[in-house]
């Protein structure tokens, strides 16, 4: 058997190994040998991939205002409420510095809201602890830090920034408000999201030019 | 059920979850979503190699997910349930696309360009070792969409080739065919990396 | 891979037409690479015009053009995806300094995205997915078909036009966005206050979403258009001026002046108009 023959053979082999012959000339052929070794290591290598990629906020946002639009959920009434991504989003952190800082406040932003009007969608009055994290000046901060960053790195775009930061929590504000006064407001619920997604996003791309 | 056992979140077990999103609980949407998005995301991502390909492909799976869930019981693990229909929709996606999966008038000779050189000569050090995660993902990324698509589902997901060939319409002799060439091509893509590397030592 | 220096400024002294100082430094290199089918092309570039076209073949050739010294252009190819970056090795008062121009040649196949703050971006004849980000940048992409279009700027102006079968997804918070006979599954728009405006048909029976806080939606459609088509403003208002046949709505309940909802032919497409406090107008066609 010549290694034309043998490499014929291999992809219906390697697997399962080969027959007499095709073992024989694994075994006696260098190249043949290096490549099948390569070939498995690859396998190997894939099969230890991990699905480190995460999908960004907007997936879900849009998965959520698909399943509202479609009247596919509703809260469940006397049900412990969960809140696994509040538990660890809201715990204390040591504040990152930087680009670290900028996402992470992104997220919080987006989080937080949506903690908080899934407390107004079940009707029950909010809890001290979210009210105060929404009507905090946290969100303010960040809006400041986020603004001194691209200044530093980007003095032209500042000023867009600043101008587009106010826009988009004009429109967070007027849809909570909208939220708050009629919870069962799918209309005003999807707003609110939407809103927290440009601001996301207003988030995600200064963090980009402060990157450069 | 096996995934009885898995946590969807802090005090939800995932079978938990699934009961309560059957009947439209959105927070158990969420949990769900939160367990499985990486796992989903990276394969629609490995699958197409673009990232906002990826990720309407994962929103549109996850929608399709909760249309079905009601339909969903328990037969299977309800991650390979999940896992499958990402792969369909994926594969649905890029029939309309028109994008090669897999060539049905596959030659069954080997093609020059996919054999190792025969020649004489001091042989290439082999690859053991010497690859890390971030190189074989742009590798990955690299291949052509047939290859790509038959080398995520088989040595990544792990797929067997009897599935793929239900799944992509073609035989389990073509399956293992282009899953070799696909290694083929990895192969040469990983040995110029290396081979780039050390020439910039 | 070829690249080729091209000195402006001697062409210009032997031509006596031009002082040396004005154009002392513009600079003009030319990348060429192959690729395979489905291939990434990247380009980043902090100020300055990128334009993407596509064309037959399997060759990427990018020209870009730079004005000083202060920047340096990286071209590479990994496998079948090529980079392009600008990198500003020192910042300056001048803020053409920083710019570089960008024309990109793909096959019509590849994926291509482009991050260009200042832009403006350009995109034509493509059949592979766009990923377009700019800050202010004008985004205009048309001649696109059987693809995945995304643009997101923050108060870039946006305009498509002539997409097919497209997967459409446009963000912008202050920008304006125009869409003329675009196309496709999926059609969604979000500014918050930029006004967004639709000429065309909705064909294809795909889910079409035009939404804002603030700004007008205004959208002009033929009679033989087959839409399934609802408008809601919370505090703002509608106005339809197209022939539908009414119907109530899932969501929300019809109120005159503030939401509208109705059928025309079968209502093959969904068409939902959104907007918080902005003014939604639906008008006929008439050509």
């Amino acid at each position: 058997m010549n290694c034309a023959e043998f490499q014929k053979a291999l992809p219906y082999i390697i697997e399962t190994g080969g027959n007499a012959d095709e073992e024989t000339h694994l075994k006696s052929c260098a190249v043949c040998s290096d490549l099948v070794q390569d070939l498995r290591y690859i396998a190997e290598a894939a099969k230890l991939l991990l699905p480190m990629q995460e999908p960004s906020p907007r997936v879900w946002s849009g998965i959520q205002g698909a399943l509202e639009r479609e009247g596919l959920v509703r809260p469940l009434a006397g049900t412990a409420r969960f809140r696994p991504q509040a538990a660890t989003i809201l715990s204390p952190r040591p504040w990152a510095t930087g680009g670290n800082l900028l996402a992470f406040a992104a997220l919080l932003l987006i989080a937080v809201t949506i903690i908080w009007f899934r407390n107004h969608a079940t009707g029950p009055a909010m809890t001290a602890s979210v009210s105060q994290t929404v009507s905090s000046t946290a969100v303010d901060d960040d809006d400041n830090q986020v603004l001194s960053a691209v200044e530093k790195k980007s003095p032209a775009l500042a000023a867009i920034y600043r101008e587009n930061l106010d826009s988009v929590n004009a429109y967070i504000r007027d849809a909570r408000r909208t939220v708050e006064q009629d919870p069962s407001d799918m209309g005003a619920r999807d707003h609110l999201l939407r809103a927290c997604d440009e601001k996301a996003l207003l988030y995600k791309m200064a963090l980009a030019r402060t990157e450069q | 059920m096996a995934q009885a056992k898995k946590l969807a979140a802090p005090g939800l077990l995932e079978s938990e979850a699934i009961d309560r999103a059957k009947r439209g609980d959105a927070e158990s949407f969420e949990a769900l979503y939160a367990l499985h998005k990486r796992r989903v995301y990276s394969l629609c991502l490995r699958m197409t190699g673009n990232t906002a390909e990826a990720e309407d492909l994962t929103q549109e799976a996850f929608l399709q997910l909760y249309r079905k869930i009601a339909t969903f019981r328990g037969e299977s693990a309800f991650s390979t349930w999940l896992h499958r229909l990402a792969v369909n929709v994926v594969l649905m996606h890029l029939r309309k696309k028109g994008l090669p999966e897999v060539s049905l008038e596959e030659s069954m000779e080997p093609q020059q360009e996919d054999g190792p050189k025969k020649d004489v000569g001091a042989r290439d050090n082999v690859l053991a070792g010497s690859i890390d995660r971030v190189n074989l993902e742009r590798a990955i990324e690299s291949l052509p969409p047939g290859y790509r698509i038959i080398f995520v589902l088989h040595d990544v997901e792990g797929y067997e080739h009897n599935e793929i060939a239900e799944m992509m319409g073609c035989s389990i002799g073509n399956s293992k065919s282009q899953l070799h060439k696909a290694r083929m091509k990895l192969r040469d893509l990983l040995r110029l990396s290396r081979a780039g590397k050390l020439s910039r030592r | 891979m070829v690249s080729i220096s091209n000195g402006l400024k001697w062409s210009l002294l032997a031509a006596g037409f031009l002082p040396v100082v004005a154009f002392a430094a513009d600079n003009r290199k030319e990348f060429r690479y192959t690729v395979g089918p489905g291939a990434s092309i990247i380009v980043t570039n902090e100020a300055g015009p990128v334009d993407v076209k596509g064309s037959v073949g399997r060759q990427v050739v990018i020209v870009a053009t730079t004005h000083s010294d202060k920047v340096e252009v990286d071209c590479d190819q990994n496998g079948n995806r090529v980079q392009a970056t600008t990198h500003v090795l020192q910042r300056s008062q001048d803020a053409d300094d920083s710019r570089v121009g960008y024309q990109v040649l793909v096959p019509s196949d590849a994926s291509v995205t482009v991050r260009a703050p200042g832009g403006p971006i350009t995109a034509e004849k493509m059949r592979g997915d766009l990923t377009l980000e700019g800050d202010a940048a004008q985004v205009n992409v048309h001649d696109v078909s059987n693809a995945h279009v995304h643009v997101r700027t923050i108060s870039g102006p946006v305009s498509l036009g002539n997409i097919n079968n497209g997967h459409i997804e446009i963000t912008s918070l202050s920008g304006d966005v125009q869409l003329d006979a675009v196309t496709g599954p999926k059609v969604s728009v979000n500014t918050a206050k930029g006004s967004i405006r639709y000429s065309g048909d909705f064909e294809g029976g795909g889910d079409y979403l035009l939404v804002n806080h603030s700004g007008n939606i205004d959208v002009a459609l033929p009679a033989s258009a087959s839409v399934d088509l609802s408008a809601r403003s919370i505090s703002g208002s509608v106005e339809n001026d197209f022939p539908l046949q009414q119907k109530q709505h899932p969501s929300f309940a019809i109120t005159q002046g503030r939401s509208f909802a109705g059928t025309s032919n079968t209502g093959a497409s969904s068409v939902q108009l959104r907007s918080f406090s902005g003014k939604i107008r639906v008008k006929k066609l008439t050509h």
